[in-house]
């Protein structure tokens, strides 16, 4: 079996598009409506500067560190309780992000598909399968979302595409000012940030001089996809966009008789199902990756234990309905949020500064 | 050489037979020539007795001047005559060559008249042609290596024998082509042939198991073919391939899932028209596996997503029927496999008789007498149908057809989803002699992808494939 080596360029720039389009698809256009009206779109465009700089960063980190893994560079200008702690905000963010789109899924899912509410078929879906895509190692993870990527955006692009047939009247703009634009974005902030898996596979991407533009072009491509679904989605619904909480569903639920190809929102329901399966199995590839850096002696199938076992008992217990995820949402990740947008970028920025004194030193 | 060396033919012969258990096959032939003993021993059942009469005895028999080895070396006329040590002599005589042992000489000939009983070669049953060559490797050996020499008059040709299995000593040939082969690969191969413990092979598919990576896995890791422009096709592509006596099949190495897409029919028609016909393959496959399984989950978790028109056809043909659609959907597809196992080892004459009662007696009756539903009688037969647009994966397309049949009837679209992930995962996680068993399509190698989903002209194929390794990726130019 093909474990853990390097994945390529091309595959990195998938699970960057993936990450970026998955997480901001489905709940989050109609509760930026809520808070922010169709000014909703700023929040996208002010958190998509943030998620860029991420990526720059993360590019010229790794110019300048090719084979280096962001463990050992914490560990050597921080020291070891830095790391531990680090990291073990990490794996506390990654629990957090996989039970919130396991959540948000299992509600659409169960409103709109399975008209049920046995999550044990849930479970039974999820877990075994993200639990293979992170035990598997991250260049087979690679190559199947590699392989998936092509139906991932077709799909994506007709579905994109498509949804502005369904558009019917303008919504107003400026109703929203800018403080209630940006009080939106903080509260939302957890939906994005999510590249930050880039700096903990560091060691494991193939980088070649001139690559970080692809890494870009991905980014910006799904930023694109998300922003005219956003637009799309407001130019359809309006002022009840708030009432539709799942945008990619409702955008293509709009136009369903369209050609006369029936209900063509069911090929909305298979792209959530790619594309939530990949993004679990990379968030949990992060946790796997977290957990062994926190405690290096154990064997990363205990990391897949540890999360079954927290993510059941979290799931199961604490969050069942759509209300509560959200508020979970809202409330709790956007402080977790901090480690994508506060903490790795500032000792990234740190690592950046002593390796450029040394080399002056050295001059 | 002193003269205690020299052979007591009668007695030796006696013990050649005595090693060979005294079976009533082995004959022996003594000639008398002045003082000369000349002792003759062979399988009378594998050697061409006429040529032995003709080529050997007589010219033999006929020798008027002073009998020594050298002379009768010489006299013989056949083209395989070789000296060999004393243990071989067993071994010559299992492989069709007549043993000539001399009371005046310590050296041992060996005549290679082995009977020539193989079949012409004739176009496979599995891999019928529209346009191209027709002829198919046969179970005889030298006839396949001699198909093989044919397509390459050229000295690249290199051909390595091995022997097999403790007890069949069966003759193993691997050929590959010198200048462009990855010299690993074939290392690795003949690494892996040499530690094959096993008391026979009896077929090349014996063989299969112990060059894989992932013996037990479900997925065929080898590629295999009757067809000589089909081997010669792959050698060209810097393959390995692997021949077996007493077999049609020859294997070849490494192998890519890719190749059970292709057939040889693209390569002799429009490239334009073989493209559309490796869709329609990839989709058919992909209908294969899962059309039975998806119309399952539909139609038990998620009829409300089926448009309006469909879910009254479906609801209307399957109310009267009295079981779980799961169960009914798999009492159709047992129910072919079980008329496919008949087919296959009925007589000819009686196979249109089963396909008269099951496609039209168990079929249309079945529905007629509301025990099955025709969506479902539709939804598996044309799944069944379309499992031979990929013959070669036929076996596992059946297995993983059952597989989410019941992913389907249990977890719905999700776990449909999550399965088909999962395979391909799988499938990811497969490697033999460096080679990724989804290449060109992950990893993705644009150069490789000219001869993949799609098929561009053979003028415009300039590379071989980068998905393995090989010396010389450039096919043409410089």
């Amino acid at each position: 079996m093909a474990r853990d080596k390097s994945i390529n360029i091309w595959q990195t720039g998938i699970f960057i598009f993936i990450i970026i389009f998955a997480n901001k698809v489905l709940l989050l256009p109609s509760l930026l409506y809520r808070d922010a009206n169709v000014e909703g779109i700023f929040c996208y465009l002010i958190l998509f500067l943030l998620e860029i700089g991420l990526i720059f960063l993360f590019i010229v980190l790794k110019s300048k560190f090719p084979n280096v893994s962001f463990a050992s560079l914490v560990k050597e200008k921080f020291g070891i309780v830095t790391l531990k702690i680090i990291y073990f905000l990490l794996i506390i963010f990654f629990l957090c992000k996989l039970i919130l789109i396991y959540n948000v899924t299992y509600i659409f899912f169960k409103d709109l598909i399975y008209k049920e509410n046995d999550t044990i078929i849930f479970l039974v879906c999820f877990l075994p399968i993200i639990n293979y895509l992170a035990f598997v190692g991250l260049r087979v993870l690679g190559r199947t979302c590699q392989l998936f990527f092509p139906l991932i955006l077709i799909i994506a692009l007709f579905c994109v595409i498509i949804s502005f047939i369904g558009i019917s009247s303008t919504p107003l703009f400026y109703q929203s000012n800018v403080s209630e634009v940006l009080i939106s974005s903080l509260k939302h902030i957890s939906s994005f940030g999510d590249v930050i898996f880039l700096y903990l596979f560091m060691d494991k991407i193939d980088y070649k001089k001139g690559d970080g533009k692809k890494l870009v072009f991905f980014a910006l491509s799904a930023m694109i996809l998300i922003i005219l679904m956003a637009i799309a989605f407001y130019f359809s619904y309006t002022y009840t966009s708030f009432m539709h909480q799942y945008a990619i569903f409702e955008v293509m639920g709009n136009i369903k008789d369209y050609g006369g190809l029936g209900r063509i929102d069911v090929i909305a329901v298979i792209l959530i199902i790619f594309l939530t399966y990949f993004q679990m199995g990379i968030y949990l590839k992060c946790f796997t990756e977290s957990f062994n850096v926190l405690l290096p002696k154990l064997h990363k199938q205990y990391a897949l234990i540890t999360f079954d076992i927290l993510f059941v008992i979290i799931v199961e217990l604490i969050i069942r309905n759509l209300e509560r995820t959200i508020l979970y949402g809202e409330s709790i990740l956007p402080y977790l949020s901090i480690i994508s947008f506060v903490i790795i970028p500032l000792c990234s920025i740190i690592f950046l500064i002593i390796k450029r004194r040394g080399e002056k030193w050295k001059d | 050489m002193s003269s205690m060396n020299f052979f007591n033919v009668e007695k030796e012969i006696k013990n050649i037979k005595k090693e060979l258990h005294f079976s009533f096959d082995v004959a022996d032939r003594t000639l008398k020539k002045g003082s000369v003993t000349i002792g003759f021993i062979y399988l009378k059942s594998f050697t061409d007795n006429l040529i032995f009469s003709t080529a050997i005895y007589q010219p033999i028999s006929d020798l008027n001047e002073e009998i020594s080895f050298s002379s009768v070396k010489n006299i013989v006329q056949a083209n395989d005559v070789k000296e060999i040590k004393k243990e071989e002599i067993v071994d010559n005589i299992l492989k069709g060559a007549v043993i000539i042992l001399m009371n005046n000489s310590d050296k041992i000939l060996s005549v290679d008249i082995q009977k020539f009983n193989a079949r012409a070669p004739s176009e496979p049953p599995t891999t019928p042609v529209i346009q191209g060559p027709r002829e198919g490797f046969t179970e005889d050996i030298k006839t396949n290596l001699g198909l093989l020499r044919k397509r390459f008059y050229s000295s690249d040709l290199v051909l390595k024998n091995f022997d097999v299995g403790k007890r069949t000593k069966t003759q193993i040939v691997i050929a590959y082509l010198d200048s462009v082969v990855d010299k690993k690969i074939v290392k690795e191969i003949e690494k892996k042939l040499k530690k094959i413990d096993i008391d026979g092979v009896v077929d090349s598919y014996y063989l299969v198991p112990y060059l894989s990576n992932n013996p037990n896995s479900l997925f065929k890791q080898v590629g295999n073919t009757e067809k000589p422009d089909i081997v010669c096709a792959k050698l060209l592509e810097g393959r390995v391939a692997i021949l077996v006596d007493n077999t049609p099949i020859v294997l070849t190495i490494p192998f890519v899932l890719l190749e059970e897409l292709q057939n040889t029919n693209d390569y002799y028609t429009n490239y334009l028209y073989s493209t559309l016909l490796r869709f329609i393959r990839a989709v058919g496959g992909f209908f294969a596996v899962l059309g039975p399984g998806l119309y399952i989950a539909l139609q038990l978790f998620h009829y409300n997503i089926l448009p309006l028109k469909y879910l009254i056809t479906i609801a209307d043909s399957t109310q009267q029927i009295p079981f779980t659609p799961f169960i009914e959907i798999l009492f159709i597809s047992l129910l072919f496999q079980i008329l496919y196992e008949v087919s296959l080892r009925l007589p000819s004459y009686l196979g249109l008789a089963t396909s008269i009662v099951g496609a039209l007696i168990l079929g249309d009756t079945g529905v007629k007498a509301g025990l099955i539903s025709p969506p479902a009688v539709i939804v598996v037969a044309i799944a069944k149908i379309a499992l031979y647009t990929i013959p070669e994966q036929a076996a596992q397309i059946t297995v993983l057809q059952f597989v989410f049949l019941l992913i389907g009837a249990s977890l719905g679209l999700l776990g449909l989803i999550g399965g088909l992930i999962y395979v391909i995962s799988y499938l990811n996680t497969i490697e033999n002699f460096g080679t990724p068993y989804l290449a060109p399509f992950s990893p993705f190698i644009l150069k490789d992808n000219k001869d993949g989903l799609l098929r561009v002209p053979i003028t415009s194929m300039k590379d071989r494939p980068y998905s393995f390794n090989n010396t010389d990726h450039k096919r043409k130019g410089e």
